[in-house]
């Protein structure tokens, strides 16, 4: 028994125990401080497990139940930064709401024990090492957030929830339906055994699986887990959770579970991949994210809900580190890891101040939310650099990640997918463009009656996610380039 | 390999018939029905395999999905009290001939999947993936909320039998999570119809039509 066997589990664990306690706390302020050590200690536990991975490599503990290794530790920094920033952030989200009687204690004591939950769930589809387990975290990504989405008791949330439930339910299952493939694939190399669907067993390029059922197996992953990343034609659900779930909750499932869910389709890529001649998982990999970047745009121009506006630009988003992803090489796989960085510090930082904007001007609608800078002056300046930020320009760190996304193409000879996806990406960024000047700038209308000034919890949080995107743009430490370059190494076949 | 087969149409019959009943009730109870010719499936795997884990995996199938789900979706129904009758987007006649269709489109695509090392006969591979495809055919076509939830169940069903023909069920751990998982997703269904009917006073998903673009 060493130091890992207990510090991984307890990474999983404490946060469920930080759940349950909620569930019984009668105050509120007792539930913001347990949330608020809570979600901190966990976050401290994350970051500590990612510099040990940096420094010493990849660890698995007994029985070879959690194996964390640099693809893993990308996504739990990621877990860490949007959790902990969302985290305070829903303090003073929460505070305003209950101020203004929109949901009531029974409803708080659920959001925050449900928040922990959620947490949980993510940490455990990153962590675990068997891929049947990774499945069924993920089901229970989706269960436990839908109940988060459900949280206001309003029709269109109730819509939104019903629609992410049974659609991504639908999904999943048909992954399951590709995992059972895979599993008898690999029962037939190697006899039936509890770790015929280990990550560690599974990742060895010389085993030799049956071609025919591994395709069919990745398609139904493909479909699956695409789902629930939102790659186009299957990302009907997305918007309407996005739009409808408390402020936090969007930016964690927009800058958290979605990469979670892209993190479970890679690992089942790279084994799909190694056993595949031609490059299958390459063209439908780009087939899709450019699918997801042309089907984005034209909703992206009419949006008129502003957070559906910002959730139909995770779309785009998605569908470009899916094209990153199946550009591949060591370039291409570690511009894509960047870019899923960038794009959950930017759009995580522009849900939270979403929320701050819809709480002050009591509307969703970007016609009535005009002159934002000068009524909300710190919440402006981050819509301001969040919105350049994913739209992709310099020195904002998501430009550097693209630019890399689009040298990568070039360089693999992908010449033709690149210039889709450089047109795309430009035409979104005019759409974006036309939405932010007039709700960041431009006079806004006389307020009539007197408003409450925004809480603490719900600005400077906001701060964290800011400093990273303007500096990564520019200067990235030397431990995370390396993280990064480990983790694309772990993509590429690249044997450290 | 005679109870097998005879079982395996069980499951088919009911997953046809899930096409034809009128009443919500009855839906529930076929459900039931069909959840427990599947934990036999898997008792008569466990014996024939010897391996003893199955039989938990048998218990859990008839307590959690023959007992559990049909006990959940009924307190549901009574709690909703109205309209106990299902609507669809097809008539009877035109969702039984799209199962026929789905039932052959599920055998012509299983016989050529060529499988070293599994030794059941086809025909039941194909049923387990005809239960997936007539249970996506469930949830798309059917207007009320809790049947399109029972359409979830019968896919879940379907690939725990494509489990248990393929690889004798996935490891321990995993069939346990997948168990947990559906139970849950039954609950929030469940949740959300109750919910549903007070909001808009029907379960009626046409609606669920607000948010659009």
């Amino acid at each position: 028994m060493n130091l890992v066997d207990l510090w991984v589990p307890s990474v999983v664990l404490l946060p469920i125990v930080v759940g349950l306690t909620c569930v019984f706390l009668p105050w509120r302020r007792a539930l913001e401080v347990v949330h608020l050590v809570g979600v901190t200690m966990t976050c401290v536990l994350l970051l500590w497990l990612v510099s040990h991975v940096v420094q010493a490599g990849a660890m698995t503990t007994d029985h070879l139940f959690f194996h964390v290794d640099a693809l893993s530790a990308v996504l739990l920094l990621i877990l860490a930064l949007v959790g902990w920033t969302a985290g305070l952030h829903s303090i003073g989200y929460i505070r305003r709401e209950w101020s203004e009687k929109a949901l009531n204690m029974r409803q708080i004591r659920a959001y925050y024990a449900l928040y922990h939950g959620f947490f949980a769930t993510m940490i455990f589809v990153v962590v675990v090492n068997n891929l049947g387990l990774l499945w069924v975290g993920m089901e229970a990504t989706t269960v436990v957030s839908a109940f988060l989405v459900a949280i206001y008791h309003k029709a269109e949330a109730i819509e939104a929830t019903w629609k992410y439930l049974l659609l991504c339910s639908a999904g999943i299952a048909l992954a399951l339906l590709g995992v059972i493939l895979l599993y008898a694939s690999s029962i037939v190399r190697l006899g039936v055994r509890s770790q015929g669907l280990d990550w560690t067993v599974l990742s060895n390029p010389n085993l030799h699986l049956q071609p025919q059922l591994v395709l069919l197996s990745f398609a139904f992953i493909l479909v699956g887990f695409g789902t629930k990343v939102g790659l186009a034609p299957m990302h009907f659900w997305l918007p309407d959770a996005h739009s409808q779930a408390p402020s936090p909750i969007s930016a964690l499932l927009s800058g958290a579970l979605l990469n979670c869910a892209m993190f479970a389709l890679i690992r089942f890529a790279v084994v799909a991949e190694d056993t595949l001649s031609g490059h299958w998982v390459q063209h439908l990999l780009i087939g899709f994210g450019l699918l997801s970047v042309f089907v984005a745009f034209p909703f992206l121009l009419v949006q008129r809900d502003f957070k559906r506006m910002l959730a139909f630009s995770t779309v785009e988003h998605m569908g470009i580190i899916a094209v990153a992803m199946g550009i591949g090489g060591p370039l291409g796989y570690s511009a894509a890891l960047f870019q899923m960085f960038n794009h959950s510090m930017g759009k995580s930082m522009l849900f939270l101040g979403a929320g701050n904007v819809v709480q002050q001007y009591r509307t969703k609608q970007m016609g009535r939310m005009v002159g934002v800078l000068r009524r909300m002056p710190f919440t402006g300046v981050v819509l301001l650099i969040g919105l350049l930020t994913v739209t992709g320009v310099p020195p904002f760190s998501v430009f550097t990640s693209e630019f890399t996304i689009f040298v990568a193409g070039f360089q693999n000879r992908d010449i033709l997918p690149t210039i889709v996806l450089m047109a795309l990406i430009a035409l979104v960024f005019a759409a974006m463009l036309y939405h932010l000047l007039r709700m960041v700038f431009g006079e806004h209308e006389r307020v009539k009656s007197p408003e409450l000034p925004l809480s603490r919890w719900s600005t400077w949080p906001l701060l964290l996610p800011m400093v990273l995107v303007v500096t990564m743009g520019v200067y990235a430490p030397q431990s995370f380039s390396e993280l990064i370059q480990h983790a694309s190494d772990i993509l590429a076949r690249i044997p450290s | 390999m005679v109870s097998l087969q005879v079982l395996s149409v069980g499951l088919m019959l009911t997953t046809i018939s899930l096409l034809y009943w009128k009443r919500i009730v009855t839906a529930i109870r076929i459900l039931a029905l069909q959840s427990f010719f599947l934990g036999f499936i898997a008792i008569w795997m466990a014996a024939r395999t010897g391996t003893s884990d199955l039989y938990v995996i048998a218990a859990l199938t008839i307590l959690v999905k023959g007992l559990g789900i049909p006990w959940v979706l009924n307190y549901t129904l009574k709690k909703i009290d109205i309209h106990r009758e299902t609507e669809k987007l097809i008539g009877r006649e035109l969702s039984l001939l799209a199962g026929g269709a789905l039932l052959v489109v599920a055998y012509v695509t299983t016989s050529k999947l060529k499988i070293s090392g599994m030794d059941v006969p086809h025909g039941v591979l194909a049923i387990s993936i005809a239960m997936l495809l007539i249970g996506l055919l469930m949830m798309m076509t059917h207007k009320k909320a809790i049947m399109q939830g029972i359409g979830l169940v019968v896919m879940e069903n379907g690939l725990f039998l494509a489990a248990l023909l393929l690889t004798y069920g996935m490891p321990f751990l995993v069939d346990i999570g997948v168990f947990l998982d559906i139970f849950v997703a039954v609950i929030l269904i469940s949740m959300l119809t109750y919910r549903m009917d007070r909001v808009f006073q029907s379960t009626n998903t046409d609606h669920l039509r607000r948010l659009r673009g």
